[in-house]
């Protein structure tokens, strides 16, 4: 792969569990572990300490070539246009993503649901808008799809990033335990 | 290159407002401005929202939005993590200085705000902080009076500007006295009152000083001279203006009563001069980026917020030119700030930049002139000029300018107690939340409210709640048709007790219109009136979901009233209009629509609605030109072209209306034949015919009441993939403009219709009466007109169910069964 594959999505949307399974498929994932694992994400964020600078500063991805990055929605619109990438974008129903951060943080935020989802509607715009503009292929992955089916959506991806491995092998990443807060409705 | 003969003298007078130069000239009081007026063309200059002056004198300075040129408020982040006023280190595009400097014209240009530090301008520039005679928060004594770093430019004329300057401590009493004739009774030390007065007076004087000495003694093309006091002797002294306001100490009106008339014949002396100092061949143009208000209109108090003053200011500024090739005599419309610049340009004969917002006021001319475009201004490699110090601050000068706009109620000031350092970051944060706040306004005023709405959820902050903000996001969430979004903000509102609550009402109310909920709009707004009879907000909106509902009259009634209030109200002129022209009565609609576009030329409903009125009059060229406006000033509204294509086709204009054809199919959503009519049994009954004979109709045909679909939606009716598709009766006036329509309309006996409601208990609180009946006839009545007021429209009236096997109306069908 001879670009930087970016995950993205909104914070509680899948891009942890998509890291793991890109990692799984052994692709060099950046990540400096900083942020440890805990109960909303037993197996680890897979983040990396510079994404949160990427306003400022985005030269940690002049020598991600062939790496995996995970950049959540909106920061990939800082991301340097003139590189190379190939984008991953997790998608997950708003109200489940909502529930799941209000969880996360221990928060009622009940109140201002319609402020976040606006909010967030807009980061997703933005990010789809700059991917568009700057003609960066991307695959849109749907959180709940790939639980309730993850080998039509694990095919998709190793298709779409030309990956060296079988779906039998990612799927085991896959575990339908972690999908919490499932939206009964 | 050769210099153009004529010159051009730009005049800013800050706040100057029609409504009281008119009086004076009137009075025999500014005779220069009246002489001006009368060899020349004036008109009123639209402000921009917020009327905040740094981002309007940016605009009036660029031709462009504040989100476009960056100066956002009063004061700027300093980069060391402080404040500092605004400067021209904000500003991201060209000025008209740089643009003319580009093609090697000569300019002076004194006092704009912002303009410190100044640029190295083909020319000379006075800054902003020239007239500033405190350092710190100390005065100076005029004998050891500094100039501040980044004032003058070039360095050569740096003596004599400083020679012009007049101090404070010039202005003696008998300089007062004019202004406040009694000034000599009352102490100067304990009166700040009369300190304010000179200090305004030397400040002015400076200024003048300094644009006299550089017309007199350098070369020069164009001079641009900015003055603020108006504005300040306004904002200080308005409130003792006559008529004397309610309330008013007798003592302190009979003291002050005169001072502002005294600033503005002040101003007229001033511009005397001036006029002595040009020939003929040159061109002087007046300017205010706002108006004042000096009547009935004045609040009666200022809101202890950030910029709470400007609400004194009233929507309209001046405009005034007088040259060669320019009209004598005449009035122009529909000027605003964002136009300044594109007409300087036109009177160089220089092209005006497609990304700028402002056009040029062509009518300003005795023979139109063709008006130049290029790409933009900042894509062109000249040389223009470059800030002529780095960014950083001289921290005494900061300090003294920041004072003059704590002074004048525009900031606050720093809180003093506690961490320092705390304080500091705290006043930054609240700084930036405050320019982001203009920002999104801005935005807002500019009809880019996603972009509003984006910022403004970023900035509000649930610990610190300002009702600005949370009424901005309000305001926002309706206009983008986010009606959950606004409805959570009217529950936290309601709930935080941040908003009186008829206001809270008012903006329920325009949520409920927007949800298609007129009835419940007008028990709010008809609650908000109980308490606020006069209230222009209250009556605006009431005359609008009046108009929604039927009830013309009662509508009328509400924008007269508004009218009365405020004669000046567009938007009111506009409300009676339309109701008029719903209840066709043209000639009354025309009159009050006319009113509304030259009141405020920027105002596409006004003239969309103008144009509908005049067709209806079968005036159709002049139609014609109401829609091309509407078409140059908001190019998105489908319905114009569908309009112009429908009065092409009228006049037999074939190519015309073949090309408006063509844009419309551009917008076109698709086909749609609606199925509607009286909800009674032939209605049932056509239904019923068509599905036997195979046809798929999208909707809930049961559904007479239109209670299953939510016409809030945009393009709702793109939701079915039907070609016909059954809407109730009433919500036929949702229908979006992007379809091209053709109507069955199933007629029936209203009586037979309100037996049959009642039959199928779908209104089980109805009991027969005339109120069912007279809502039902209204609907007919209120449907047939709107049949008859849409452009392009095939409406097949069926009178009995059977017809739909007629060959007439299979035409129509068999286009759309498969």
């Amino acid at each position: 792969m001879n670009e930087i594959l970016v995950i993205t999505g909104l914070p509680r949307s899948g891009t942890s569990l998509m890291m793991q399974i890109i990692d799984k498929a052994a692709v060099p994932v950046l990540s400096d572990g900083k942020r440890e694992k805990d109960i909303s994400n037993p197996e680890g964020y897979f983040e990396l300490e510079a994404v949160k600078g990427i306003v400022q500063d985005n030269s940690f991805l002049n020598d991600a070539n062939g790496k995996a990055v995970k950049i959540v929605a909106p920061l990939p619109i800082y991301m340097n246009p003139s590189l190379n990438y190939r984008v991953i974008f997790m998608r997950r129903d708003m109200d489940e993503i909502l529930r799941s951060q209000e969880k996360m943080l221990q928060k009622d935020q009940v109140s201002e649901r319609e402020k976040f989802r606006t909010i967030y509607d807009f980061h997703l715009k933005k990010t789809y808008r700059f991917l568009k503009e700057n003609d960066i292929p991307f695959l849109d992955v749907n959180y709940k799809e790939l639980i309730a089916d993850p080998e039509k959506q694990l095919k998709e991806l190793i298709d779409f990033c030309s990956l060296n491995t079988l779906v039998e092998e990612l799927a085991v990443v896959v575990k339908p335990e972690l999908y919490r807060n499932r939206n009964e409705n | 290159m050769a210099k153009k003969k004529n010159k051009v003298l730009l005049v800013g007078w800050d706040a100057a407002d029609w409504k009281i130069i008119d009086k004076m000239m009137e009075a025999g009081l500014m005779p220069a401005m009246k002489r001006v007026v009368e060899n020349g063309v004036r008109g009123r200059l639209a402000t921009l929202d917020p009327p905040l002056s740094p981002m309007l004198w940016t605009s009036m300075a660029t031709g462009v939005r504040p989100y476009k040129h960056g100066v956002l408020g009063f004061v700027e982040h300093d980069g060391q993590g402080s404040v500092r006023p605004v400067s021209s280190h904000s500003r991201k595009v060209k000025a008209i200085w740089n643009m003319l400097s580009m093609e090697g014209y000569k300019s002076n240009i004194v006092g704009w705000w912002p303009s410190n530090p100044v640029e190295s301008i083909n020319g000379c520039m006075v800054s902003n902080l020239f007239q500033q005679e405190k350092k710190g928060k100390e005065v100076m004594d005029k004998d050891n009076w500094e100039m501040p770093a980044g004032t003058i430019y070039p360095d050569r004329i740096i003596d004599k500007m400083m020679e012009v300057r007049v101090h404070p401590h010039d202005i003696t009493g008998n300089l007062v006295m004019p202004f406040v004739p009694q000034a000599i009774a009352l102490d100067k030390k304990q009166d700040k009152r009369l300190t304010i007065i000179a200090k305004f007076l030397a400040h002015a004087s400076t200024i003048h000083g300094a644009c006299t000495e550089l017309m007199e003694t350098e070369e020069w093309d164009f001079t641009a001279v900015y003055h603020d006091a108006i504005d300040h002797f306004s904002h200080a002294f308005m409130k003792y203006n006559p008529p004397k306001m309610e309330g008013l100490d007798e003592e302190a009106y009979d003291l002050f009563k005169d001072v502002v008339k005294g600033a503005y014949v002040f101003h007229d002396m001033m511009l005397e001069r001036l006029l002595g100092m040009i020939d003929d061949d040159s061109t002087l143009v007046i300017v205010s980026d706002h108006g004042f208000h000096s009547d009935h209109l004045r609040p009666r108090f200022v809101p202890q917020v950030p910029s709470g003053p400007a609400v004194e200011h009233s929507p309209y500024g001046i405009f005034v030119a007088m040259g060669p090739g320019i009209k004598k005599g005449a009035r122009i419309h529909g000027a605003r700030v964002l136009d300044v610049t594109p007409t300087v340009l036109s009177l160089f004969d220089l092209p005006v930049g497609r990304n700028m917002d402002g056009k040029v006021l062509n009518d300003i001319y005795e023979v139109p002139k063709e008006i130049k475009y290029i790409e933009s201004w900042e894509k062109i490699d000249k040389e223009g000029g470059s800030i002529v110090i780095p960014d950083n601050s001289d921290e005494s000068s900061n300090e003294s300018a920041l004072q003059q706009l704590i002074d004048l109620g525009y900031i606050d000031d720093m809180k003093v107690e506690g961490d320092p350092d705390e304080n500091r970051k705290e006043y930054l944060k609240n700084t930036l939340r405050e320019n982001n706040f203009y920002l999104a306004k801005s935005y807002a005023n500019g009809g880019q409210y996603d972009e509003a709405l984006e910022l403004l959820l970023e900035i509000e902050n649930r610990k610190y709640p300002d009702f600005r903000y949370l009424i901005e996001i309000i305001n926002c969430a309706i206009k983008t048709k986010r009606f959950a979004l606004a409805e959570e903000y009217l529950t936290y509102i309601r709930s935080e007790g941040l908003i009186k609550e008829n206001f809270i009402d008012v903006l329920e109310a325009k949520v409920q219109i927007g949800l298609n909920n007129a009835p419940q709009a007008t028990k709010l707004l008809e609650r908000a009136k109980m308490s606020f009879p006069d209230a222009p907000d209250v009556l605006l909106e009431l005359g609008k979901v009046l108009t929604i509902m039927r009830d013309l009259e009662g509508a009328k009634d509400c924008f007269k009233k508004s009218i009365e209030i405020d004669p000046d109200n567009a938007y009111a002129h506009h409300g009676f209009g339309l109701a008029a022209m719903r209840n066709e009565e043209y000639e009354l609609a025309l009159e009050y629509l006319l009113n509304a576009v030259e009141k405020l030329y920027h105002y596409p409903q006004a003239h969309f609605h103008l144009g509908e009125c005049l067709v209806f009059m079968k005036q159709y060229e002049a139609a014609i030109h109401s829609f091309e406006v509407v078409a140059n000033i908001a190019p998105n509204l489908p319905k114009t072209y569908r309009w112009l294509q429908d009065i092409h086709e009228i006049l037999g204009n074939e190519k015309e209306a073949n090309y408006f054809k063509l844009i419309v199919s551009k917008y076109k959503l698709g086909e749609k034949v609606i199925l509607t009519g009286v909800p009674g049994e032939k209605l049932q009954r056509t239904i019923q015919i068509l599905q036997e004979i195979g046809l798929n109709i999208g909707g809930d045909t049961a559904d007479f009441f239109g209670e299953h679909i939510d016409v809030s939606q945009p393009n709702w009716l793109s939701n079915f993939s039907e070609h016909v598709v059954f809407v109730p009766l009433q919500l036929i006036g949702s229908i979006s403009g992007k379809f091209d329509l053709v109507f069955l309309y199933v007629q029936d006996d209203v009586l037979k219709a309100a037996d049959f409601i009642l039959q199928l208990e779908i209104k089980k609180e109805s009991v027969y009466d005339a109120e069912l009946i007279h809502a039902l006839q209204k609907q007919v009545s209120v449907i047939e007109t709107w049949f008859a007021q849409q452009p392009n429209l095939d409406v097949v009236y069926l009178t009995n169910p059977e017809d739909v096997h007629t060959p007439f109306v299979k035409k129509y069908l068999d286009l759309n069964v498969d």
